[in-house]
């Protein structure tokens, strides 16, 4: 246990060092946004399980001043199946709204095949994720990603009802299509959560972004909030 | 400015949906609440019952490391476990409300049970189950003389038999994926078996 603290102190610092580092080198490319996120995730007697979520996405922070945009709202489906004991594979369908917000924009839609991972080892959990992902809107971009991410409880050695649990995450994305070049993308998080009933979990967290890291760096900051419900 | 404004409207309405939803949800799951609550917590060693730290300090190993004390309660039952690390082996010494030793368990790892047993408890389960795996073994003593019995015993697992095994098996049939706690008699005969529910994860995968 000791390890693991130390090992997401480091984490941690590592997280606010890269913040600052960058917010103090290019304030001007420094925009902060909110992410509110539902989901609901359906388990049948047999390998299927299934996904839903809604989200929106809010821009409120950018060019050194608080403003309040909204960039869009999505609806996501994945439908999942069971392979060995501990993996998934995922097929997934996304709808991001735009237009309604911003006319010189088109809605995107997005498919998604993913590979889940996912494992206890005594108090923590471990996750990896590799997805594919195509993404249409006025260009076609193809996305491949890779998430590494750890669940620990706050108190004891397993989440109880009603107790918190720290989420850090990791993510490396690879992005590339005809009209423009191939970059890349880092995102760290880390969020607290909590099981306030038998089957919801809320989640509340900060996810630092840095885009395009080879050519036209940016950084964001996501404000994300979420509740997921188990049926 | 139409446009703008009917955005703008879109926006609130859906916030207004958003916050809705969110409402029903909390209430829901507030009503939804379980009467039987599991909780596990880390405790310090002033909130073990007296008893119990009283005999864990005279018995414990003098290297024993990472020490640590839980409280545990499915909603009726109480206890206290005192968990701690010993020449390689992790340890968990379990007491009632009373202070009373109930048992010790040792966690071993597959070619450290007697061949013998390791058969018997894999026969049972293959001829139970399409698949399995082994997530977990422990070797767990039970106080039938002393407790200081127990501790000598325990502390040496390589030596001596314990009363019985608890294994924590993941097991799938027709593709399905289930875990139980497993609990096997000392020369590997099934006893009694528990389902535990299933963890999570989905919400780290998507």
């Amino acid at each position: 246990m000791s390890m693991t603290t130390s090992c997401f102190k480091q984490l941690l610092f590592l997280a606010i060092f890269v913040f600052f580092c960058n917010k103090g080198k290019a304030q001007e490319d420094f925009t902060v946004l909110l992410e509110p996120e539902f989901s609901l995730n359906i388990d049948s007697p047999n390998r299927w399980s299934y996904n839903f979520g809604l989200s929106n996405r809010d821009l409120i922070y950018a060019n050194e001043e608080s403003i309040f945009e909204v960039r869009h709202v999505e609806i996501t489906h994945f439908s999942s199946y069971e392979i060995g004991f501990y993996s998934k594979i995922s097929l997934g369908f996304r709808y991001r709204f735009r237009e309604v917000f911003n006319e010189n924009l088109e809605d995107e839609k997005r498919f998604i095949q993913q590979y889940g991972h996912s494992r206890k080892y005594n108090a923590l959990k471990i996750a990896h994720r590799v997805r594919l992902e195509e993404r249409f809107r006025e260009h076609t971009t193809f996305r491949t990603r890779y998430e590494f991410s750890v669940e620990m409880p706050l108190s004891g050695l397993r989440v109880d009802q009603k107790e918190f649990f720290l989420v850090a995450d990791s993510e490396a994305l690879w992005s590339m299509g005809k009209f423009e070049k191939p970059s890349f993308e880092h995102r760290i998080g880390l969020s607290i959560g909590n099981d306030i009933g038998r089957k919801t979990k809320a989640i509340l967290g900060l996810e630092f972004r840095y885009t395009d890291y080879t050519n036209q760096p940016e950084s964001e900051l996501f404000i994300q909030t979420g509740i997921s419900v188990n049926l | 400015m139409i446009i703008q404004y009917i955005s703008l409207q879109k926006v609130s309405s859906l916030k207004c949906q958003l916050s809705a939803i969110l409402l029903l949800i909390a209430s829901f799951s507030a009503a939804a609440q379980d009467k039987k609550i599991e909780k596990e917590d880390r405790i310090s060693e002033e909130k073990m019952p007296e008893q119990a730290i009283l005999l864990f300090n005279a018995e414990k190993p003098k290297n024993a490391r990472r020490l640590r004390f839980y409280f545990e309660t499915d909603g009726e039952k109480t206890s206290y476990e005192a968990k701690f690390k010993h020449k390689g082996y992790d340890y968990s010494a379990e007491f009632g409300n009373d202070g009373n030793l109930e048992d010790i368990e040792v966690e071993l790892k597959e070619k450290e049970m007697p061949e013998k047993a390791l058969q018997k408890i894999t026969d049972y389960i293959e001829q139970e189950n399409n698949r399995h795996k082994i997530e977990k073994i422990q070797a767990q003593y039970l106080p039938k003389k002393s407790p200081s019995e127990v501790f000598r015993k325990a502390l040496d697992p390589e030596k001596n038999e314990p009363a019985n095994y608890e294994l924590i098996v993941a097991v799938k049939n027709n593709g399905k994926l289930e875990r139980f706690e497993m609990l096997f008699d000392h020369s590997g005969n099934f006893v009694q078996k528990r389902e535990i529910v299933r963890n999570e994860y989905d919400y780290l995968l998507f």
